[in-house]
């Protein structure tokens, strides 16, 4: 396992004060904290911050790993010296759904967290992205997660693992799902799994909450004189009737065509004209018939401008 | 493994119960009753929607992590939910709009 530079995480000095890192914490807290943070990789940077407070914040902890010796660069491979017993601190700081390092492992033990209730072991949380086809049918979908053992010895194993999720019909991004018992383990049982469902953008429909907008490319003759459209929805292909006289940015509604759902939502179809290329000298005739007998002007509203 | 694991979908439609609130989320009932006082939590006549626990959780998170009182936490969560809310509206208003052309020679996704 790698050693950790907790100093170095925390932006201070080996000699800094009990309130100089209070104060670098909250710093870097407000930078990190992965529900208010902007930054790329917060949710790491958090956890990371989060152990290395957790160790130098508790006089116990922190002179404990000060006796490692500063002798130790970030990353180097660390075993523990030997005949060394991991200090269980009491009363820990636990950033909820956080499981510290290995190397914080080796020295303090794991599970003794969880604010005097039985330990049970953290909270996890995943994120899952689904396609819209698998929000709208409903889906199972494996995930492959890696999970730290405690062997016989205490020593901490990775294990990869696969699970196969349900992903309910007509889930929404932001929702999430939670597995009992799917999370980190500990004493007194693992801790949960939150699957946090994000939808992939699709090249056709957007999705509006529970409504679903589809652009629909018309022809001109289409939209001024009328036309049975076939348009997709996620629940296959059905047939539109195109008023005549259809103007670009009118939305024609299916309802109940959007996401499953009480109520489920309806599919919006927004017209948009398409103009064929006058590409060819027979085009550009047909446009300057229009031109000629139409004789319209699409900008008469501007008045004499 | 063939087994398939069904969630508990955490929308407006279920229902935990106070104490499954707390087990859950790892708070106390003190804790879940400031953050209900403070109008974080919104409980219902039959217990909670269960996606109190989604609120539950980052209210914990924002407290230890930010060693924020109630009181800022419920701040923060109003902030954030409306940030939420207006990015909800930028995405409806988008979705709502045309897209430019070019994206209609993009291929379909295989599904």
């Amino acid at each position: 396992m790698q050693y950790r530079d907790y100093y170095r995480i925390m932006g201070v000095e080996r000699t800094a004060s009990a309130e100089e890192i209070k104060r670098a914490y909250r710093k870097l807290a407000r930078r990190y904290h992965p529900d208010v943070s902007k930054e790329p990789k917060a949710e790491e940077h958090f956890k990371e911050i989060g152990e290395a407070y957790e160790v130098l914040r508790d006089p116990e902890k922190r002179a404990a790993y000060d006796r490692l010796g500063s002798q130790w660069q970030a990353e180097q491979e660390f075993t523990p010296p030997p005949g060394w017993q991991a200090a269980h601190g009491a009363g820990a700081h636990v950033f909820e759904g956080e499981q510290f390092s290995d190397f914080f492992e080796s020295l303090f033990g794991g599970g003794h967290r969880g604010h005097g209730r039985a330990a049970r072991g953290a909270d996890e949380v995943a994120h899952l992205t689904v396609t819209l086809e698998e929000a709208f049918h409903g889906a199972t979908r494996p995930l492959r997660l890696t999970i730290p053992q405690h062997d016989a010895r205490g020593r901490v194993t990775h294990e990869a693992r696969t699970l196969n999720v349900r992903i309910p019909k007509g889930v929404r991004p932001g929702q999430q799902i939670r597995l009992a018992g799917q999370g980190h383990p500990g004493p007194a049982g693992a801790g949960d799994l939150y699957l946090e469902i994000a939808i992939a953008p699709h090249p056709l429909y957007r999705l509006d909450g529970r409504d679903l907008y589809l652009t629909a490319p018309v022809s001109p003759w289409e939209a001024a004189l009328g036309a049975r459209l076939k348009v997709p929805t996620l629940a296959g292909t059905v047939e539109l009737r195109l008023p005549e006289g259809s103007q670009s940015g009118q939305k024609l509604r299916l309802k109940g065509r959007g996401m499953p759902g009480n109520p489920p939502g309806d599919q919006y179809v927004l017209i948009e004209i398409v103009n064929p290329k006058a590409d060819s000298e027979h085009a550009r005739e047909l446009y300057r018939t229009m031109a000629r007998d139409l004789a319209f002007n699409p900008r008469a509203h501007w008045g004499a401008a | 493994m063939t087994d398939v694991l069904e969630g508990l979908l955490l929308d407006e439609f279920a229902v935990v119960t106070r104490a499954e609130l707390c087990g859950i989320g790892r708070i106390t009932p003190e804790e879940l009753d400031a953050l209900t006082a403070l109008g974080v939590i919104k409980p219902r006549d039959d217990g909670y929607p269960a996606v109190c626990l989604g609120l539950v959780r980052r209210a914990a998170r924002l407290k230890r992590g930010l060693e924020a009182d109630w009181e800022l936490v419920a701040v923060i969560m109003d902030l954030l939910q409306e940030i939420e809310a207006l990015q909800d509206e930028v995405r409806s208003l988008k979705a709502r709009h045309p897209q430019p052309r070019a994206t209609h020679d993009t291929p379909p996704e295989t599904s």
